[in-house]
């Protein structure tokens, strides 16, 4: 259970997250078509009022002996154009989202000073819309999903001159830059960009850390974006195996985002306890 | 832009080639929030992207007292990907404002030459250039999916 292991993971006042994402992602359910979308909102729409179509996000596995996960490929015959529906609560806080292979889970500020409700609050509500959605696919006899991958995502949003002064000060936020007093012939960076991946110990899965400025779309500030990515495969489609997986995931989330970033950003900045 | 690690966020689409601006406002990741990533940009293009988004932000419906929208998701992604992909550095900074209806015009001066690129909630795109205050032409009508942003930074480069 997630909240069993809670306690054990470092636990922060003010993260930086500005949004998290819940991923279960199966086979395609053959001809569930765009008349589901629209039925399954019936249910649901006293709690998730608002309703938005967009195009579906490609299916990525994670590849053993690759860093780089195979997205396949949007590039295919179909008889109806793919979609993938949005259902927005009141709040526009929360969402979830629905596409032929994947259910996702959002949660994101949206003016800025919505408090964390913490990942075991999300991984229930996840869980109830996932009852939910799988009771649906039955009264309609849909098969129970296939699933493949589990993915957890993390944005944080690292604001500027909270705890250090721009990109020559990179070594403030992220841990493993090291020597930031060495004189070297390349002035101060003015931007950087980054990618890592690891590997999860027991090669069902991997974290994806990136790091990039962005201006953040929902007040035009620009910030550095750092985003983790835990993404793999659940030992079977049964609930507990798929749940088990994203916490997993979680859990490299949070120690990576740990260690990843200093100590000192970790205390003075985000509050951790 | 990442579609690799997240496999899917809301941003745009990927533009056809260089010379031809895509708009589109479907994202293709897994979060819902939208950032612009700008490592790769000089000052000018992070201003007015900033100011682009801030005013979407901003302005809520009937901002300007006369029933106006607010910026559209389509006129706020089309402002964004116009600025990313102009492919100069030696380009002024652009004055950034809201126009009614829900729009957004931009405005660059260079010399004796202006350029304003009004981006309408209707999902079309309209370029005025301007030479000593006469404007040379009535309104370029462009399509979303064809412009070609080269040519008519160049137009104002060579001033």
């Amino acid at each position: 259970m997630a909240g069993d292991a809670d306690a054990a993971l470092p636990d922060y006042a003010n993260p930086p997250v500005d949004e998290t994402a819940l991923s279960i992602q199966f086979s395609p359910i053959p001809n569930f078509g765009i008349q589901h979308y629209g039925l399954y909102w019936a249910k649901v729409r006293d709690e998730y009022p608002h309703f938005q179509v967009r195009t579906p996000v490609p299916s990525v596995t994670e590849q053993a002996e690759s860093p780089i996960p195979r997205i396949q490929l949007d590039l295919q015959v179909v008889e109806a154009p793919e979609v993938r529906c949005w259902y927005v609560d009141r709040s526009k806080n929360r969402l979830f989202q629905i596409q032929t292979d994947r259910f996702i889970y959002n949660w994101r500020r949206i003016n800025g000073n919505e408090p964390y409700p913490r990942y075991p609050k999300l991984r229930d509500s996840l869980a109830a819309e996932w009852r939910k959605f799988c009771d649906f696919l039955t009264s309609e006899n849909f098969p129970k999903p296939q699933v493949n991958q589990c993915e957890v995502t993390y944005v944080n949003h690292i604001e500027y001159d909270k705890g250090w002064n721009g990109y020559g000060e990179l070594h403030k936020v992220i841990a493993p830059f090291a020597e930031p007093g060495r004189k070297t012939f390349l002035p101060m960076p003015e931007r950087a960009n980054m990618e890592l991946h690891y590997r999860w110990r027991d090669d069902s899965g991997r974290l994806h850390i990136s790091l990039q400025p962005v201006i953040r779309g929902r007040d035009g500030k620009e910030v550095l974006q750092l985003t983790l990515v835990a993404r793999g495969a659940p030992k079977s489609s049964d609930d507990e195996s798929v749940f088990k997986c994203l916490d997993h995931g979680r859990e490299w989330i949070v120690k990576g985002f740990a260690d990843f970033t200093t100590e000192s950003m970790q205390r003075s900045i985000w509050g951790r306890k | 832009m990442g579609e690799k690690m997240t496999s899917a966020t809301t941003n745009w689409a990927t533009p056809a080639s260089v010379e031809l601006l895509y708009v589109s406002d479907e994202p293709r990741y897994v979060a819902s929030n939208r950032s612009v990533r700008v490592g790769g940009m000089n000052e000018w293009q992070r201003k007015a992207i900033g100011k682009v988004l801030e005013y979407k932000w901003q302005l809520n419906s009937n901002w300007d007292s006369y029933e106006s929208n607010p910026i559209s998701e389509w006129v706020t992604c089309a402002a964004t990907k116009l600025v990313e992909k102009v492919p100069f550095d030696n380009v002024p900074a652009p004055r950034v404002v809201p126009v009614s209806g829900g729009g957004i015009q931009m405005e660059w001066s260079k010399g004796h030459r202006d350029l304003e690129i009004y981006f309408r909630p209707d999902r079309t795109i309209e370029i005025l250039k301007i030479v000593d205050g006469v404007p040379l032409n009535d309104g370029e009508g462009l399509t979303s999916i064809n412009l070609g942003v080269e040519s008519i930074f160049s137009w104002l480069n060579a001033a």
